[in-house]
């Protein structure tokens, strides 16, 4: 037997038992054991280590053997030298194994295919591109979507936001909030919040901008993941005043330490704070986005900012739980629900109307795609259907063409048996081919998928050819094959041998075979029909998207991001300082036109939302009912972005934090509030009014802004100057320049300003818009090229079996208009005959075509899925082609002379 | 043992010619001549284990190449390789195909065709 030396394995038994039944026996028996030497060492091969070196090591063996166990068979070439020896006895009249007959029918499907060579390659490159597309795609399904996260039990864990249902808006949750339900929820056997921020690393290494994520001390546990060295965080170190600690990424530990185990116990300073470093997490760790780590991780009780005691503030915490054993989601749900009425009673003010959200994990994470993949996948899906309906019809059609060779067959004593085998040989070995090529075509494609998908997709790390793929591959490929190579050779051979004779073809296919062809084509333009009103809605909503109007200007616009940490910049008025000399710095370089501080940035991904209250109105009652966006600008700012000034006036350096407060609202928001007075003057403040409610004068009104991805809700817009509040904010620059020749000049503002201050994210506006819409490019670029491959693919498949159906016809047109009727009325009858079937495959194509957008809804921006231009210029484009289809042939038919078509054989 | 007539060999395959050549030198066993095969070519020329011993059995029974070592036998230990070397018939047919190969070169020249590489050296 064969044991693996140096505990390296060699081929599998499975795998040299598929070898030995390939090769002759004589072959085998005289080379076998040097070759299985051969192959052991060949396994020890530095480029067949690894997973996916036994791959390539199996396809090479295995294309090898099938290659030259092939020739050796179909030349005789069994223990023969090449030349003009005599062949030698084989066997001395051995009975034939089943692999000698198979390789006689292969010899003969082999020479009959190469006669008609133009035919093989359709049907193979159809059943390639289809099986192809489809396995790509599913990989990509199945590692986005399907696969569990790599989390213990991951099954168990969920993701849970505040909500106010009657807003239906998904809220951060509110730190004390979460500390109740950590305290008293029952179903979950624990739970942890966690925040995303930024960090700057200062000494060690240059000054750095880094990723941070803050977490509970409970994270560890509930993901059941241990950091790679070190440990995870102490209970006292999650709390307020409690030692300092962070746990850095494994990314982080090799690039910028060297992975030097030594660095545990050290101290590194974040934020001008001193921390000690822990832990590192393992390489594999990501976390909650798999693909999209952090750069390190510090408790998230330890900061000694107000929100952590203020159960009114959100600061974008999100709260993950570990279900109990034995609870289903819906029992947790209640669970908190109660939970969330004894707060509403104990805190009016801050929870009124206000419920958890709770959701499974890997939904939550791949929630921005998973309607778009499903999409997509139903429609590659429509594509190997076609591509299917295409080869039987080819094959359908081959047969149908070899009626006088097969009933020359069945003459000369041929069973039934022996001629379905015949053809099926053939078409079983077109549509493995067919099935390699698509194999080839999936890995090359999934591999191009994954380039181009990373960084917009969740989880595309993930996707890699494994099991639950290479099943999918497998039953794709046998159905089509069983469907649509073995159906027309079992139809072929039902065909009367006799009949056949005598009538050479002349006839038309019997009516049952014109049944099935009808049926074929009906199918194609169902689905030819649903992928392109798909398409078009797709390709429509994406049109519609790059030029919507956002309400100000992206182009030439460069932004930087900065954030100053409050260690640094202790002092009120110490960060607006900075910022105003960035400013005044950037306004003064040339080439620029305008200079101003923002923060958020309109579509970037964070956004402020508060709530707030109008003077002279009635309180809200939950102030979370009343959200507005809100941007901190420095003065400049609209003009920067070109948004237009509608009343009043903009803000001036004259507005910061020593004078009166000011704020300028959208048009929506005066819309809402004084759609008959003047906006001018009127006083806003945030959250409840009352005594101490600090009040904002209205002093200007803006045009409003398209500043998220769209189709997310939108509110109503306030802003303020940036100089009353300190945060993270842009520098936005108006360029009249390329905004390229910028960066390093702004750069060295920046340290010129703070030597120990990075900078990060300098991109344009452009890159920002860009950004916004590249899920919505992806979707329609992929439902545009397999929507191009539907048609191209239908229209071929459509074209074929219409014009065979009417050439069939010739006779019969000929009959006609030899009984007198006039040629354009023949023409009519065929090409009337040709729409009916056409009218009915779009009618169920439209139809499949509007249960599929549903799952798209979410995706498509401005057009509905009843959009008529989709379904008028899919079922104009379809029809075209198949009165083209009939319209041609029945012209010709009806050129031919009467007579002639009655008298061809 | 088939006639001595070397012509009847060539143009030689492109797998016959480095196995051939790879015995030119010594004796060698199935996975030597792979080995050596792959590294002259730079990895161009990959032999599988089928194609290698189809061809050797084929160049064995022109009487190109002849076993050296003796068969294994059952109960042996199995690293036991089987050696090849190169008959003189075998040496022959190659030294014939180098000359046509040499005169279709010579032609191609006189023709005024020429790669680069032959330009610069």
């Amino acid at each position: 037997m064969i044991t693996s030396d140096g505990g390296r394995p060699g081929p599998s038994r499975l795998f040299l038992w598929v070898l030995k039944a390939l090769y002759p026996r004589e072959f085998w028996t005289a080379n076998g054991c040097e070759i299985l030497r051969f192959l052991q060492l060949q396994r020890r091969e530095t480029r067949f280590q690894g997973w996916s070196g036994g791959i390539l090591y199996h396809l090479e063996v295995g294309k090898d053997a099938f290659l030259v166990a092939l020739r050796l068979r179909m030349t005789g070439e069994e223990s023969a030298p090449r030349g003009s020896d005599p062949k030698p006895d084989p066997g001395g009249g051995a009975k034939p194994s089943m692999i000698d007959i198979l390789a006689q029918d292969l010899r003969l499907a082999v020479r009959s295919l190469q006669r008609r060579a133009g035919f093989a390659v359709v049907v193979v490159g159809t059943l390639g591109l289809g099986i192809g597309a489809t396995t790509a795609i599913f990989t990509v399904v199945n590692g986005v979507l399907l696969a569990p996260l790599p989390f213990e039990e991951p099954g168990k864990l969920v993701i849970i936001h505040e909500t106010a249902p009657e807003l239906g808006s998904v809220l951060a949750v509110s730190y004390p909030n979460y500390l109740d339900w950590q305290g008293e929820a029952s179903s979950f056997e624990s739970m942890f919040a966690f925040r995303r921020s930024e960090m700057n690393l200062t000494g060690k290494v240059d000054p750095i901008r880094l990723s941070a994520l803050a977490v509970s001390a409970s994270m560890f546990d509930v993901l059941g993941v241990l950091p790679f060295v070190g440990r995870g965080f102490l209970a006292n170190e999650d709390l307020s005043g409690g030692p300092r600690a962070v746990v850095l990424s494994f990314g982080l530990w090799e690039s910028q330490f060297g992975a030097d185990p030594g660095l545990l116990g050290q101290n590194l300073t974040l934020d001008g704070l001193s921390y000690t470093v822990v832990g590192v997490m393992p390489e594999s760790f990501s976390f909650p986005t798999p693909g999209q780590g952090f750069d390190l991780y510090v408790p998230i009780g330890c900061s000694e900012e107000s929100w952590l005691e203020d159960r009114g503030s959100r600061m974008g915490v999100a709260v993950i739980g570990r279900l109990g054993q034995g609870v289903v989601i819906e029992r947790a749900r209640a669970d908190l629900d109660a939970l969330g009425a004894r707060l509403e009673a104990a805190y009016p003010d801050s929870n009124t109307g206000l419920r958890a959200l709770i959701r499974p994990l890997r939904g939550y994470v791949v929630r921005t795609v998973d309607g778009l993949l499903w999409a997509i996948l139903f429609c590659v899906v429509f594509v190997l259907l076609i591509a299917c309906t295409n080869v039987a019809n080819l094959l359908l059609a081959d047969a149908a063409s070899r009626r006088r060779e097969i009933g020359v067959m069945a003459a000369l004593g041929a069973s039934r048996g022996r001629i379905v085998r015949f053809l099926l040989t053939e078409s079983v070995f077109l549509w493995l081919i067919g099935a390699g090529v698509g194999v080839g075509l999936a890995g090359a494609g999934t591999g191009m998928l994954t380039r181009w998908l990373t960084g917009e997709v969740p989880r595309i790390e993930n996707v890699e050819l494994s099991a639950p793929v290479l099943i999918f591959a497998l039953g794709v490929t046998l159905a089509t094959g069983v469907i649509f190579a073995v159906l027309p050779a079992v139809l072929a051979a039902r065909s009367d041998p006799q009949n056949s004779i005598m009538e050479g073809g002349r006839t038309e296919t019997g009516s049952h075979g014109q049944r099935i062809r009808r049926r074929l084509v009906v199918a194609e333009i169902t689905l030819a029909q649903a992928l392109l009103v798909v398409a078009c809605l797709a390709l429509q909503s994406l049109f519609l998207l790059t030029r919507v109007d956002l309400g100000f200007e992206t182009e030439n616009v460069l932004t930087l991001r900065v954030s100053l940490p409050q260690s640094r910049y202790p002092e009120a008025g110490d960060q607006s300082r900075f910022y105003l000399g960035l400013r005044d710095q950037a306004a003064a370089m040339p080439g620029v036109v305008s200079a101003s501080i923002v923060g958020p940035l309109p579509l970037g991904n964070a956004t402020w939302r508060n709530g707030y209250s109008v003077e002279g109105e009635e309180a809200p009652t939950a102030w979370q009912r009343q959200l507005t966006d809100v941007f901190a600008i420095s003065a400049d700012y609209h003009e920067t972005m070109r948004i237009p000034l509608l009343r009043g006036r903009l803000f001036e350096d004259s507005d910061g934090r020593d004078s009166v407060r000011v704020a300028i609202v959208d048009a929506a928001f005066a819309d809402r509030h004084w759609p008959d007075t003047d906006p001018i003057g009127k006083r806003i403040a945030w959250g409840p009014p009352g005594p101490d409610a600090d009040w904002f004068r209205v002093v200007g009104v803006v045009g409003s802004v398209k500043h998220q991805v769209p189709g997310s809700e939108t509110a109503v817009q306030m802003y303020f100057p940036f100089e009353h509040d300190d945060g993270t904010r842009f520098l936005a620059v108006r360029t009249e320049i390329p905004s390229e020749r910028l960066v390093e000049p702004l750069r060295k503002a920046v340290l010129d300003l703070d030597p120990l201050q990075p900078i990060s994210a300098v991109r344009t506006m452009d890159d920002y818009f860009t950004d916004t819409f590249s899920s919505n490019r992806i979707m329609g670029l992929l439902l545009g090229a397999f929507a191009g491959l539907a048609v191209l693919l239908a229209s071929v498949g459509i074209y074929g079996v219409v014009s065979r159906s009417v050439t069939e016809r010739t006779r019969e047109v000929g009959v006609r208009m030899a009984l007198g009727a006039s040629r354009a009325r023949v023409l009519g009858s065929v090409v009337r005959q040709g729409l009916a079937w056409t009218m009915m495959g779009l009618i169920w194509g439209s139809t499949l075509a509007l249960m599929v957008a549903a799952f798209l809804e979410a995706e498509l921006y401005g057009v509905k899925p009843l959009e008529p231009l989709g379904l008028v210029s899919a079922s104009a484009c379809l029809a075209l082609i198949s009165v083209l289809a009939s319209y041609f042939p029945a012209r010709k038919a009806s050129k031919v002379e009467p007579m002639g078509a009655l008298r061809a054989d | 043992m088939p006639e001595f007539q070397p012509e009847r060999f060539i143009p030689l395959t492109p797998v016959t010619f480095h196995i051939l050549l790879s015995l030119h030198r010594g004796v060698k066993h199935g996975y030597g001549i792979k080995r050596e095969v792959e590294e002259r070519t730079g990895g161009i020329l990959r032999l599988g284990a089928g194609t290698l011993y189809a061809a050797i059995q084929r160049l064995n029974h022109s009487g190109l190449v002849a076993e050296t070592a003796g068969r294994e036998t059952p109960g042996e230990a199995t690293n036991r390789w089987r050696f090849y070397e190169l008959t003189s018939l075998g040496r022959t047919v190659l030294l014939a195909e180098l000359e046509r190969l040499e005169t279709d070169l010579d032609l191609a020249y006189a023709a005024g065709l020429s790669t680069s590489r032959r330009n610069s050296s």
